[in-house]
């Protein structure tokens, strides 16, 4: 697997994360699991992405940002700042 | 006899005037100033027996005159000649008995009276 | 094969056909049933969403209070979805505000997870360990069982944002797994969202207002402060502030003020008995830091609702000095005309009672005469202020020749120069016009008021000129000076001051303070000054001032102290004369 589908999935991996502590599981699963391109394990990582990364990943924050927009754009800026090679969708 | 002496300070010129021409006819002999200031001086050249002496004066007022007279403690009886609006002011400033005249209620005789009755004059 | 047969298949496959039929008849019933089960739901949720925003909207309509918020919804949660606990957390900085609703019996160990859970949530969006903030813990509804094992199993939190900050999270769990659908839990962050941003476009326009307001007490000039029911300042403008000689502190409350009135007005006080009985106070004055003040105190009240109270500094120090001018210059009045007017009623007795001789009578008249023309001068004095208050001052002016009219006066004043032992001169400079235009009238009247004061404030054995000269724009009045010979006091230079007739009266008097030059043209200034220590009203300059004001001209005086001093005055020359 390319370096940079490696950097995506652990990015998104952190987003998802990020996502169940703040608005819980079962919210947090559900939206990410409504990505079609998204491949998500039991777990709640994210093991796989169907078609352009970078457009998955901008529908998930996007899904997550309808949830709450100021609490989680900080957080995804810090947890993109993590990943500075991928750029900022949102 | 000889006769008294008497300082009339007063700012009006008329008024001057016409108290000084009754005094002089009743015998006394007078001399005037128009302001305190003049006054104070007047008092120390000519030692008058008594002060017909107005209140409201430019330079120095006749209240504050009388404090003067009375820190150098020159004992001069004095008449304060007043009217009506400054009876107040003369019981705060001066804390010896002090007499006084309003103009407006007197004729000139009538003042020439009082300055006889006050030198023990009959 | 036999007809029997044949009639047999036949009826089989119509009775196939025919269940067949029935069959997919029941399908699309089935499929049917489920859209509009759907469709059921859907109208369910949207009727929720509705209700609950209303409510808000009416919540939202009169308070700004987040937590009125999150009990609204709480509160009519059960009518939407089943749940087992709903909760909020709402974040201050000096405390956490936990308040859980139990919809069914729940265990504390459930709540603990619920609360711990919210903790993170928030500890995560603020960047900040929550945990060591006091918290403050409400429950409310089912009760609370320790026998009940059931752990959390499905939970949502939906964070409160209000103007860009998170203030609170809001949480529904409950103990089944994977309890909530997908549509109920968006339809609960849409109401959120929604409300949330009604508040924060509320807040926006209430803080637009509030610094509208502050802008416009912070720029009055009356102090005022503004407080709070608790008697907290809300608000103090840069005013009032130095009112009480407190421009550089910050943090300012109202014990500060209190203590700074202490033993003229207890602030404290009389602000409470203010908004306790509904009234306002209005102070005696009060004197601070070298201004005088009148205090206002009163109570702000929202219909019945008392909102706190408002203290207004009034500046009064220019109004007492106006008052007391104007007060002064009555009594002055007053006086001048008094003394005179006793005085010649007691003449007047003095001649009926008293056979008087010839000499004295005449002097007695000669008294009587120069009294009346005193208060008469006086009186028309007065009368010209008046009219010149009221703008009914006339000017005929005419080509006029200002040498004859100086002549004129000095002549005039030859007697009474002479008893006041002064020498009255005139110095003219040359080449000036006999036709200049001016009212001969009122400027013989302001060359009688400068030589009458002149005489009065002179030295014995001392000297007045009168002086006039051209003035052209652009040069220097020394110069002019000069050329003609003209010894003066003026410094000002007057190059801007165009083309005009400059005439002035000298005097070797005292002189004048410069603290007062400014300030003798002023028809209130002079009775206790050393001008009004010679007698007269002062009232003069000011005639004075005016009318050379209403011939388009300038007056002034400049002096040295001890040597004497210049009053002065210009009139214009008009360019367009000849036309």
């Amino acid at each position: 697997m390319e370096e940079a589908k490696k950097q995506y999935l652990s990015l998104l991996s952190e987003v998802v994360a990020a996502a169940v502590i703040i608005f819980g599981s079962d919210m947090a699963i559900s939206r990410a699991r409504s990505v079609a391109s998204l491949v998500l394990n039991s777990n709640g990582n994210v093991v796989d992405i169907k078609g352009y990364a970078a457009d998955a990943a901008q529908e998930l924050i996007n899904k997550y940002l309808e949830l709450s927009g100021q609490s989680f754009k900080n957080i995804v800026d810090l947890v993109f700042a993590k990943y500075p090679q991928i750029k900022k969708v949102y | 006899m000889d006769s008294k002496k008497i300082l009339v300070v007063e700012d009006s010129k008329s008024y001057l005037w016409i108290l000084s021409q009754k005094l002089i006819e009743e015998g006394f002999v007078v001399t005037t100033a128009e302001n305190g200031e003049d006054g104070l001086a007047a008092v120390e050249k000519d030692k008058p027996d008594l002060i017909l002496l107005d209140i409201e004066m430019p330079k120095m007022d006749g209240i504050t005159m009388s404090k003067r007279l009375k820190e150098a403690n020159i004992q001069v009886p004095i008449i304060f000649l007043t009217n009506m609006s400054d009876v107040k002011h003369i019981s705060e400033a001066t804390e010896t008995a002090s007499e006084y005249i309003i103009k407006s209620d007197i004729s000139v005789e009538g003042i020439a009276a009082r300055a006889k009755e006050r030198l023990g004059i009959k | 094969m036999t007809a029997e047969v044949l009639t047999v298949i036949e009826i089989a496959t119509a009775l196939i056909i025919f269940l067949l039929v029935v069959v997919l008849i029941l399908q699309a019933n089935k499929k049917t049933k489920k859209e509009s089960r759907m469709r059921e739901e859907e109208a369910k949720y949207k009727m929720y969403e509705i209700a609950v925003l209303n409510d808000l909207n009416d919540k939202i309509g009169y308070s700004l209070d987040v937590q009125g918020i999150a009990e609204t919804i709480i509160g009519s949660l059960n009518q939407f979805i089943d749940y087992s606990v709903a909760s909020y957390i709402l974040l201050f900085p000096e405390k956490i505000v936990f308040k859980a609703h139990l919809e069914k019996v729940v265990s504390r160990k459930f709540i603990d997870t619920v609360k711990e859970k919210m903790i993170d949530s928030a500890s995560l969006i603020l960047n900040a360990n929550l945990k060591s903030i006091r918290l403050e813990e409400t429950i409310n509804g089912a009760t609370v069982n320790e026998k009940s094992n059931q752990p959390v199993k499905s939970f949502f939190n939906i964070p409160l944002e209000i103007s860009g900050k998170v203030v609170g999270i809001l949480t529904i769990a409950d103990a089944r797994s994977s309890f909530f659908q997908e549509v109920e839990m968006a339809t609960l962050y849409k109401i959120v969202k929604q409300a949330s941003q009604a508040v924060t476009t509320l807040e926006g326009v209430v803080a637009a207002e509030n610094s509208k307001l502050n802008a416009m007490v912070a720029s009055m000039t009356d102090g005022v402060i503004m407080t709070d029911k608790d008697f907290r300042i809300l608000v103090v403008n840069p005013a009032a502030k130095k009112a009480l000689g407190f421009e550089n502190k910050k943090e300012l409350s109202l014990i500060d003020f209190a203590n700074g009135l202490a033993g003229k007005i207890d602030l404290k006080d009389k602000v409470e008995e203010s908004v306790r009985i509904d009234k306002t106070f209005v102070s005696e004055e009060i004197s601070l830091q070298n201004s005088f003040f009148k205090i206002i105190i009163a109570p702000v009240r929202d219909s019945w609702k008392s909102l706190g109270s408002v203290v207004v500094f009034r500046d009064i120090t220019r109004e007492k000095e106006i008052q007391r001018i104007k007060e002064d210059f009555t009594s002055m009045i007053v006086h001048e005309l008094r003394s005179p007017l006793d005085s010649i009623k007691k003449m007047i007795e003095m001649m009926r009672a008293t056979e008087m001789k010839k000499d004295k009578r005449a002097e007695c008249f000669q008294m009587i005469y120069s009294s009346s023309s005193d208060m008469l001068e006086l009186v028309n004095n007065i009368l010209d202020v008046a009219k010149i208050e009221a703008g009914k001052f006339d000017l005929k002016k005419q080509p006029s020749d200002i040498k004859e009219l100086i002549k004129g006066r000095i002549l005039f004043f030859d007697i009474a120069a002479k008893d006041a032992k002064v020498n009255l001169t005139s110095l003219l400079g040359k080449d000036i016009p006999n036709n200049v235009e001016f009212d001969p009238h009122t400027i013989s009247q302001v060359l009688n008021n400068l030589i009458s004061n002149a005489m009065k404030f002179n030295k014995e054995n001392g000297s007045i000129i009168v002086q006039a000269l051209m003035h052209k724009n652009g040069e220097s009045i020394e110069n002019e000076a000069k050329d003609a010979g003209i010894d003066w006091f003026i410094k000002n230079d007057m190059a801007a001051v165009e083309d005009s007739l400059v005439v002035a009266v000298t005097n070797t008097g005292p002189g004048i303070a410069p603290e007062q030059i400014g300030k003798l043209f002023n028809k209130f200034f002079q009775v206790k000054t050393e001008f009004a220590q010679k007698g007269g009203t002062g009232l003069g300059l000011a005639i004075t001032k005016s009318i050379v004001e209403s011939h388009g001209g300038t007056v002034g005086a400049e002096s040295i102290q001890g040597q004497g001093a210049t009053f002065y005055f210009t009139l214009p020359i008009n360019k367009n004369i000849s036309n």
